[in-house]
């Protein structure tokens, strides 16, 4: 029964982005905008799923704190160029507790820490980026009774940056520069190249924070598990 | 009695529309109205710090003037050269100053709206559409805080016995960093979980839960909406009639003002001064009320 119904859940989603893609098409409006809007319906439809879950009050304030956490560590190395550890937290998060709350932890950290970074017409892919790199370390590992190698994992976070979060947030950068907003395939090429480097010290940033502090993270929120009695496998 | 006193959808109405119009009617008398009046609310809000941010903001918006003139040359009435022969013109130099009006004039609105609108207003609109996310953004900003001081706490415990982050060379510097952040994370989760079960007891997670605020929506508000609204319809009017559209490109072009224009201005004055002038009738009409409760 529960499987009948995920599918046709899935089977609507994937419908009504159809049905976003041909009013955009039809109301011609530039590419920004329809992207702009594909991505907060995606986002929007998680927090729906997010508000119908039943979740207890210590969830919802482990989350908030490892949000918090995130967030300060994207807060303190402002201002170093390009260093950030936000995503480190975040995948953190999707290995111990599951990928919705790694898609959360990234999506709301994204969100709230802008709020001293600066909001723009970056924040929703922002968030999107983020979001997706905390849900990808999720489904990846959660659920596995071992945690995973420290090594194994860093290098996953590596890749997991270098080459999905900065091409994402490249595309943002692109309707930042240009005034008209349009998508241009050579021009993207030319922007990966140029962002090549702060791509670069974003993935080494995060994963210098995943080699040293996945461990102890893991240690200790495997003893919150223990001692407030929340289960294994049970996902936020 | 002070605009922030009304309802909170109604500051987000009236707010939405005063953005929309600053940002979008480019007409030099529109311009310079919703120039002044921000300027002139926003003294009249937070009294003379309102006045320090006023003259920070333009100050540092001069800057944008200077680049907008010196590298926008389009117009047809050349005033003078530069260096490398692109030409200073009238129409450039007029559409930078109008540019420049509405960027102050939207950061000055934009610093009133901080002011009128605080976080508690923010989690009355979207807290009953979004219970748990607003719940969650309350408990975040909580956090983020008592983080900031439980850090505090714990870096000024390690440098009393010398193992802060400014001791040592680099490694030893990075491992009194990591074991500072472990030391911190520790209590810091602990001590929220304790929250959280007291927040348990006291029924947060409930089926049933409701928000407590003291906001409603009395007689004042359903005034204050008529008066808004009829004065939108006015500027609705102007805006059908092409009285607030100009052209800066090549020439400077606009339609002819009227008399009836002149109603459209001072409709869209009255309309920028609404919450300035009912603040200040209140306080006159307390200061009568404390007058006659003196000598009778």
């Amino acid at each position: 029964m529960q499987k009948k119904s995920n599918v046709v859940s899935v089977i609507c989603f994937q419908l009504l982005t159809l049905i976003l893609l041909i009013v955009c098409q039809s109301l011609s409006l530039n590419f920004y905008v329809t992207s702009t809007l594909l991505i907060l319906y995606a986002i929007g439809s998680f927090f729906i799923s997010f508000e119908r879950r039943k979740l207890e009050a210590r969830e919802i304030v482990v989350l908030a704190v490892l949000c918090a956490i995130a967030t300060a560590g994207r807060v303190i190395f402002q201002v170093i160029p390009f260093v950030s550890f936000l995503v480190g937290f975040v995948i953190i998060t999707g290995v111990s507790f599951g990928p919705h709350a790694g898609f959360f932890c990234g999506a709301m950290s994204a969100l709230l820490s802008n709020f001293s970074c600066g909001q723009g017409p970056w924040t929703p892919w922002q968030m999107f980026a983020f979001g997706l790199a905390g849900y990808i370390a999720g489904a990846m590992y959660f659920k596995k009774k071992d945690k995973p190698n420290k090594k194994v994992l860093t290098m996953v976070s590596f890749i997991i940056v270098f080459m999905i979060v900065g091409p994402i947030l490249d595309v943002s950068a692109m309707f930042v520069i240009d005034a008209e907003m349009i998508f241009d395939l050579s021009e993207y090429k030319l922007l990966l190249a140029s962002g090549l480097i702060a791509n670069l010290i974003h993935a080494l940033s995060v994963s210098f924070c995943i080699y040293f502090l996945a461990d102890p993270m893991f240690e200790k929120l495997d003893r919150i598990r223990l001692k407030y009695g929340m289960v294994d496998t049970h996902e936020i | 009695m002070k605009f922030d006193q009304y309802h909170p959808l109604i500051n987000l109405l009236y707010f939405i529309f005063i953005f929309y119009m600053g940002i979008h009617f480019e007409h030099p008398i529109y311009v310079a109205v919703t120039f002044l009046s921000s300027f002139v609310y926003n003294i009249g809000l937070r009294g003379k710090k309102g006045l320090y941010i006023n003259i920070g903001i333009m100050i540092l918006l001069s800057i944008y003037y200077i680049y907008f003139v010196s590298f926008h040359h389009f117009g047809i009435t050349p005033i003078a050269q530069t260096i490398v022969d692109n030409s200073f013109t009238l129409e450039s130099i007029v559409y930078g100053g109008i540019k420049y009006l509405i960027l102050c004039a939207s950061c000055m609105w934009f610093s009133c709206f901080l002011y009128v609108f605080s976080s508690d207003k923010v989690m009355y609109i979207f807290g009953k559409v979004i219970p748990k996310l607003s719940l969650f953004i309350t408990i975040f900003l909580r956090m983020f805080t008592k983080l900031k001081a439980t850090s505090k706490k714990v870096l000024q415990a390690q440098e009393g016995i010398g193992k802060g982050i400014k001791h040592g060379n680099i490694y030893t510097r990075l491992i009194h960093f990591k074991r500072m952040v472990s030391i911190v994370l520790v209590w810091f989760f602990d001590d929220c979980i304790q929250s959280s079960k007291s927040m348990c007891s006291r029924g947060y997670t409930l089926k049933n839960r409701t928000q407590f605020s003291i906001y409603r929506f009395d007689n004042r508000d359903r005034i204050f909406v008529v008066y808004v609204t009829s004065l939108i319809t006015v500027q609705c009017i102007a805006l059908l009639l092409d009285q607030v559209s100009i052209s800066y490109n090549p020439i400077i072009i606009w339609n002819k003002i009227t008399i009836v224009s002149y109603l459209f201005y001072f409709g869209y004055l009255l309309f920028t001064l609404l919450p300035l002038l009912l603040q200040w009738k209140n306080n006159i009409k307390f200061s009568r009320l404390k007058f006659k409760k003196m000598y009778i």
